[in-house]
């Protein structure tokens, strides 16, 4: 008995769980030269809709330590912490998402529309529009789309291309796809879904 | 002096499952807190891997070193609602509701009903999307938090915390239930975290979506790889329908993945895997400074895994292979007891409400056949579990033993005919697929069996009618792989 008492009297010897330990091992990996410091130059190759370092540096000691990096990351949306960084400008109605349909086609469109812009117009010709469907997907949803509102000679088509391509439609195609490969039995709400999808399609 | 020590080592652990019981009121022993925290789409394989020269999960390897880990662990559905529901039931997802848009239904006897009625406070702070109130399962729970949509543990956690400083009852035992979706679609996390292990300027063709907000969802649950799984997937088992999704879908051209594809995702994955440790650090450390931790159980698991084209298919909907059907299971015992122990033998997720309920005193639920780990906990004795069923919405169905798995596809497990279907199709025809031992055909045979007989045991909640079951699988390809 006077054993069991002191082994249940025994302190606990392992270290404590912390915040910055938590976050430690994870600063230590981008810390390219193990040299115990991470520096500008470390954080900028894995940085993305960041600030640069010397912002998060709060101590002024040219490195980020894992308390800087937590405080920082406590204010960063773990979900839509780019949204603003990476589709502002065609993300219109400021729902920081951008439907399956949207994304693909405003890629292409985006990667057609620099190009113009680089030769100094507003919008691919159709020309180049055509070029892309063959070199992509033949008629694919995305680039249909993309033809459609070009074709429509509107004035701002990434916007225009927006519009009907919100997540219910994206949830709605998966539904339909499987449910016409008879994985699944319609809902009322597929059913009803499935007009406008078509719609859009 | 050491035969004495020796002694009271070995008792030691019972008298820690003793102290850590519901209802023990000890002088010194304070009211049980039990918390259990999933990290949604966790892969096992994930735990502990390597990357660049360290492990991707710090946090969960520390928590194994503390506690004891299930190797074998697996999932009993492959999307989040069934999945947790038979967490919280120990029964299988399909006798409770059919997996098409599952809910559990009300009135289902859940674990937090029936630590309530045994007076324990129960709490779960969800991250929102499948796990929204209103698909059952905060059934029998005095609070269900459910305000981070598709959110993070890093949100989910800090809340869950303040609940334990501000409104748990430190008179009562408590269940603590914490989801986050941080190794979850979409992958791209802050920095460092997001292109920790992806190239922010590959040329591989995903690359740019993963950018767009929401664009590793979308490149994981829409077009680009349902397209490639569709296709995958009509050839693979459906040999006569190989032309199918041409006929329903002509506009979907089919978009595979390339290799660079591939490694961008399991990059991107990577750094969400990572992130969601660094999360899970910092609720045990939320722990650790209130002084719960070593009297707290704390149970750390996943819901599924994730397929990263490994077999042609990403997400987790389309598949029921060890990607997504392997999962996480640590327990830290209070006090560390046990530390470091490693359970080898077979275990799935309906074994959690059975053994939290056993550890309680509680008697089981109605329904539930998960196995009381109990014993494996205390390294007193094995699991003892012959197999595991998992059940896919996309009309799959798999039982593995330890050494091997059987998968059939494309019958509903709802199907009323599933069995006598089962026991006919030959083994050679492309429904099955078979992995390990099963590729031996009487271990198949023997597999085959127990998924008819269990199928047979435990009928399904609402069963569809298919009269032509027979006939349709017959003309579509799942009987032979022939023309």
């Amino acid at each position: 008995m006077r054993v069991l008492l002191l082994l249940l009297a025994c302190p606990t010897q392992r270290p404590p769980w912390t915040h910055d330990g938590a976050l430690a091992p994870h600063l230590a990996r981008i810390d390219a030269d193990h040299d115990g410091r991470v520096t500008d130059a470390e954080w900028a190759r894995v940085a993305y809709a960041a600030p640069p370092l010397g912002s998060l540096d709060e101590d002024g000691d040219g490195a980020l330590s894992a308390a800087e990096l937590a405080r920082w990351l406590a204010t960063q949306d773990p979900v839509r912490f780019d949204a603003p960084h990476a589709t502002a400008h065609a993300d219109a109605d400021s729902a920081s998402l951008l439907g399956v349909h949207a994304r693909h086609a405003w890629e292409e469109l985006t990667t057609l529309c620099e190009a113009a812009a680089a030769r100094g117009r507003a919008v691919p010709t159709p020309a180049e529009v055509e070029a892309a469907v063959a070199e992509n997907a033949p008629d694919g949803p995305a680039l249909r789309h993309a033809r459609a509102v070009l074709a429509s000679d509107a004035p701002d088509p990434l916007a225009r291309l927006r519009q009907p391509c919100d997540a219910r439609v994206r949830d709605a195609l998966d539904a339909a796809v499987r449910t016409r490969l008879g994985w699944e039995t319609p809902s009322p709400a597929l059913e009803a879904a499935l007009p406008r999808l078509d719609a859009t399609r | 002096m050491n035969g004495a020590i020796r002694a009271c080592a070995a008792l030691l652990p019972w008298l820690t499952l003793a102290l850590s019981l519901a209802g023990c009121r000890g002088p010194t022993a304070p009211p049980a807190l039990v918390v259990v925290v999933s990290l949604d789409t966790l892969r096992a394989d994930r735990v502990g891997a390597v990357r660049d020269g360290a492990s991707l999960t710090p946090a969960l390897d520390r928590l194994a070193a503390e506690g004891i880990r299930f190797r074998r662990a697996r999932a009993n559905a492959n999307e989040t609602r069934p999945s947790h529901a038979v967490l919280f039931t120990g029964r299988p997802a399909s006798t409770l509701a059919p997996l098409d848009a599952f809910r559990l239904p009300a009135g289902t006897p859940t674990l937090a009903h029936a630590l309530g009625a045994h007076g324990w406070q129960t709490a779960a702070f969800v991250a929102g999307g499948h796990m929204t109130r209103g698909a059952g399962l905060e059934q029998g729970f005095d609070l269900w938090n459910d305000t981070a949509e598709w959110g993070s543990l890093a949100r989910t956690g800090d809340a869950a915390l303040g609940w334990l400083d501000a409104q748990r009852d430190p008179a009562r035992p408590a269940f603590l239930f914490v989801h986050g979706y941080d190794a979850h679609e979409r992958y791209l996390k802050p920095s460092p975290f997001g292109y920790a292990f992806a190239d922010r300027d590959s040329p591989a063709r995903v690359a740019r979506a993963g950018r767009v907000p929401g664009g590793t969802a979308g490149i994981t649950g829409g077009l680009l790889t349902f397209e490639e799984g569709l296709l995958e997937r009509e050839t693979r088992i459906r040999p006569r329908l190989d032309t199918a999704h041409l006929a329903l879908a002509p506009s979907l051209a089919p978009l595979r993945l390339t290799d660079a594809d591939r490694a961008h995702l399991h990059g991107l994955y990577d750094g969400a895997v990572a992130w969601a440790d660094a999360q899970l650090g910092r609720l045990v450390a939320g722990l650790d400074a209130r002084g719960l931790l070593d009297t707290a159980t704390v149970i750390v698991l996943s819901d599924h895994g994730e397929a990263l084209g490994e077999a042609g298919f990403a997400h987790h909907r389309f598949e029921l292979d060890e990607t997504v059907l392997d999962v996480p299971l640590i327990v830290r015992l209070p006090g560390a007891e046990g530390a470091g122990g490693v359970v080898d033998d077979l275990v799935d997720l309906s074994d959690l409400a059975p053994t939290l309920l056993a550890r309680a005193g509680i008697p089981p639920l109605a329904g539930a056949d998960g196995h009381d780990l109990g014993p494996a906990l205390a390294g007193t004795g094995r699991v003892g579990r012959a197999f595991s069923i998992a059940e896919g919405s996309v009309r799959q169905l798999a039982i593995a033993d330890e050494d091997g798995a059987l998968v059939l596809s494309g019958l509903s497990s709802s199907n009323p005919r599933l069995p006598s279907v089962a026991r006919a199709l030959p083994l050679d025809a492309p429904a099955w697929t078979r992995t390990g031992r099963a590729r031996g055909d009487a271990e198949a045979a023997a597999l085959r069996e127990a998924l008819a007989a269990w199928r047979e045991a435990h009928p399904p909640a609402a069963a569809p009618t298919e009269d032509a079951v027979v006939r349709g699988t017959r003309g579509a390809g799942y009987w032979s792989a022939g023309p």
